[in-house]
């Protein structure tokens, strides 16, 4: 199992996997559409869309976040042609609206996939949050991500950022 | 390693219409037998999340065992037909409830209808989530 501590000393990053799985098996965001829609993601068998089937299929990385052995997120980064991708983030239920050293949990994950988006230098980072998700907006907004496009299916809106911005908010 | 073979098992009576749940709910259907027919939907619905379950287990644990992933895929049709006959249960609660008589288990059937509800829901997200990840945004992010 991988694990580093590459954010905040206290944040433990680990690559989501098989050997990995049972930190997640409590995994909670909540009981909204869009909280089961991240949890069934991340906790499915292929071959439906899930976790295992982005890594798999898509060389996509999923990293479990933990503080104190207790997991807070995750997130996941993969690539599609000159784009970087977030196709699933999400905060733990316990953890939303809470911060740590003066930022929120789901700032955290963000610096850390804007980090490794930029390892592999392409242009963009793109990723969908719902229209109505005012919250996962204005983080996104936060970070120099711009809406592309409009609504789309189960009122998905698309966002990209350019990858010459810098990793935290100025 | 049990759970998963009883759990495969059932997959496989419950969409052949084979399984005592499924069995049960089918003779509750002809006697509108209204608590009964509600008990073996709930009975139905608490045996696919636990099938899923064992399922997800085997699959991350590695277990070999045959057509864990065409297993998988064969929840989403065991949720689809375990919704196919609500507008007929729900028919006849109105009816016994026009009746004058009270459906002790109503509000646990609603809670599994909801949950499957939910799943299907997601499912279909997810899908919509990989082809959006598939087809890339060159289409509205053009340099």
């Amino acid at each position: 199992m991988k694990t580093d501590f590459l954010m905040s000393a206290k944040i433990e990053t680990i690559l989501f996997s098989k050997e990995s799985y049972r930190l997640i098996e409590k995994f909670d965001c909540g009981e909204t559409i869009y909280a089961k829609f991240c949890m069934d993601w991340l906790k499915g068998v292929p071959p439906d869309p899930c976790a295992f089937q982005s890594i798999e299929k898509h060389g996509s990385r999923v990293w479990i976040y933990q503080i104190e052995d207790c997991v807070f997120g995750f997130g996941s980064l993969g690539k599609n042609g000159k784009d970087a991708f977030i196709p699933m983030l999400a905060v733990a239920k316990a953890f939303q609206g809470r911060e740590l050293d003066g930022k929120k949990y789901s700032n955290h994950i963000l610096e850390h996939l804007i980090a490794e988006a930029q390892k592999l230098e392409l242009k963009r980072l793109c990723l969908y949050v719902s229209n109505e998700n005012a919250n996962a907006k204005a983080l996104y907004k936060k970070f120099g991500f711009q809406e592309y496009g409009g609504v789309l299916n189960y009122g998905n809106i698309r966002m990209c950022r350019s990858m010459e911005l810098p990793t935290s908010p100025q | 390693m049990e759970t998963i073979l009883i759990a495969e098992d059932f997959l496989n009576q419950y969409t052949e219409g084979q399984d005592p749940i499924v069995k049960a709910s089918n003779e509750a259907a002809v006697c509108h037998a209204c608590e009964e027919w509600l008990q073996s939907g709930i009975d139905a619905c608490r045996w696919i999340f636990t099938a899923s379950e064992a399922i997800r287990q085997a699959y991350v644990r590695d277990l070999k065992i045959d057509g864990v992933e065409f297993a998988s895929a064969k929840i989403r049709e065991l949720y689809k037909a375990w919704l196919k006959p609500c507008d007929s249960v729900e028919g006849l609660i109105l009816k016994v409830e026009g009746l004058g008589y009270s459906v002790t288990n109503k509000a646990h059937y609603f809670d599994c209808k909801q949950r499957i509800n939910d799943k299907l829901t997601t499912y279909e997200m997810r899908d919509f989530s990989l082809a959006a990840y598939e087809d890339g945004f060159f289409d509205v992010c053009q340099d």
